[in-house]
């Protein structure tokens, strides 16, 4: 019976867990993403943050947006990055580096893997970088 | 380059511990619980050998796909093709598991009633268990080697990036080459301890796989049913 039981936890542990982190990420859900950009400002710097074309799917080549506005101004002198992570489960490296558009508007193309497990919540980690400065802001979304 | 080959490797050692012994662990030890009670795995070569060998399979595999990844210059495409038939290696792999639960349990019956009403196990069924030898477990590796997995996904969008074969074989053999330590520590454990395991404890780990086995099978079918 140990062995049952030391198996069967080898099983549920981890799918357990992912249960309640998932519950947990389910409240922490701050970006309505196919709803439309959501925003966030940070140390005065707005970050606007979309992904196109909705509704947003997993395993499909997805286009990552960002605008910047600092004190009213676009942000034009910006390296960004997205890290997307799965609250609770380690899914590896998966960065998108976005290339400089107009108007403080930086736009890349990745993709958001599909979990077997069923998780849908994913965190995307906005690394802004400016002469003397990093600033990272996360959003917490739901995909299809 | 070389970076990403490093990364990559990083990638599936931290993942291999973190990821991979929750998600493909059932399975690992389904195998390894097999082997302690259908072979002699009182002998440390015959718990290491069949590990060799399925995760030597697994990283054919990734490396094949791997490959292709880089060729194509796409994870979508690619992945879009291979999502029916990573679908149905996950049912695959669960039926497996309930096959070796039976196995475990002596009732070879269910084997022979699997291969009678299963043409699409049949072959992988035949080469894992109609062989007595511990060759058999590389092919079971090359099956299993395309398991659904969100973290070998990840690997596969560094393969596409790198836009060549070559490149993106040697990101694929890395990250599975990463995940090795985690996945053999695992099931050479299993294999030791279930050797070691009386009657009545292997016919619990028995039914434990069976129960293991039938979750493989319906995550499968919900992945199939949410494409």
């Amino acid at each position: 019976m140990l062995l049952t039981a030391v198996l069967a936890t080898t099983l549920l542990f981890g799918a357990g867990q992912r249960a309640v982190a998932s519950e947990r990420e389910l409240n922490r859900i701050d970006c309505r993403v196919n709803s439309g950009p959501c925003l966030k400002t940070a140390e005065g710097l707005s970050v606007a943050f979309d992904i196109s074309p909705k509704p947003v799917k997993v395993m499909h080549d997805l286009i990552f947006t960002v605008t910047l506005i600092d004190n009213g101004k676009p942000v034009t002198d910006a390296s960004v990055m997205i890290d997307l992570t799965m609250p609770g489960m380690y899914m590896g490296k998966n960065a998108v580096r976005l290339k400089r558009g107009q108007k403080g508007t930086y736009t890349g193309s990745g993709v958001i893997v599909r979990c077997p497990t069923g998780e849908k919540i994913w965190q995307a980690s906005i690394v802004v970088r400016r002469v003397n400065r990093t600033s990272v802001v996360s959003y917490t979304f739901e995909v299809s | 380059m070389e970076t990403g080959y490093a990364l990559a490797l990083a990638t599936g050692f931290i993942g291999g511990f973190g990821h991979c012994i929750g998600m493909c662990g059932p399975l690992v030890a389904s195998s390894a619980l097999h082997t302690a009670a259908i072979d002699d795995a009182s002998r440390a070569s015959a718990r290491i050998i069949p590990q060799i060998l399925y995760n030597a399979g697994r990283l054919t595999t990734y490396g094949i796909v791997g490959a292709v990844m880089g060729l194509a210059g796409s994870f979508v495409n690619v992945a879009s093709r291979l999502a029916g038939i990573q679908n149905s290696v996950m049912m695959i792999a669960g039926i497996i598991m309930v096959v070796m639960g039976l196995g475990i349990l002596g009732l070879a019956g269910g084997t022979r009633w699997l291969e009678r009403h299963n043409k699409l196990v049949l072959g992988v069924a035949k080469t894992v268990f109609s062989s007595r030898s511990t060759g058999r477990y590389y092919p079971l590796g090359l099956v299993l080697g395309l398991l659904p997995c969100g973290l070998s996904y990840t690997a596969f969008i560094a393969a596409a990036g790198t836009g060549t074969p070559l490149a993106g074989l040697l990101t694929m053999v890395s990250f599975g080459v990463g995940t090795v330590p985690a996945l053999a520590l695992f099931g050479v454990a299993v294999a030791y301890f279930g050797s070691r395991m009386r009657a009545r404890m292997q016919r619990a780990g028995g039914v434990a796989v069976i129960v293991m086995g039938l979750y493989y099978v319906l995550k499968g079918i919900q992945l199939y049913v949410e494409m």
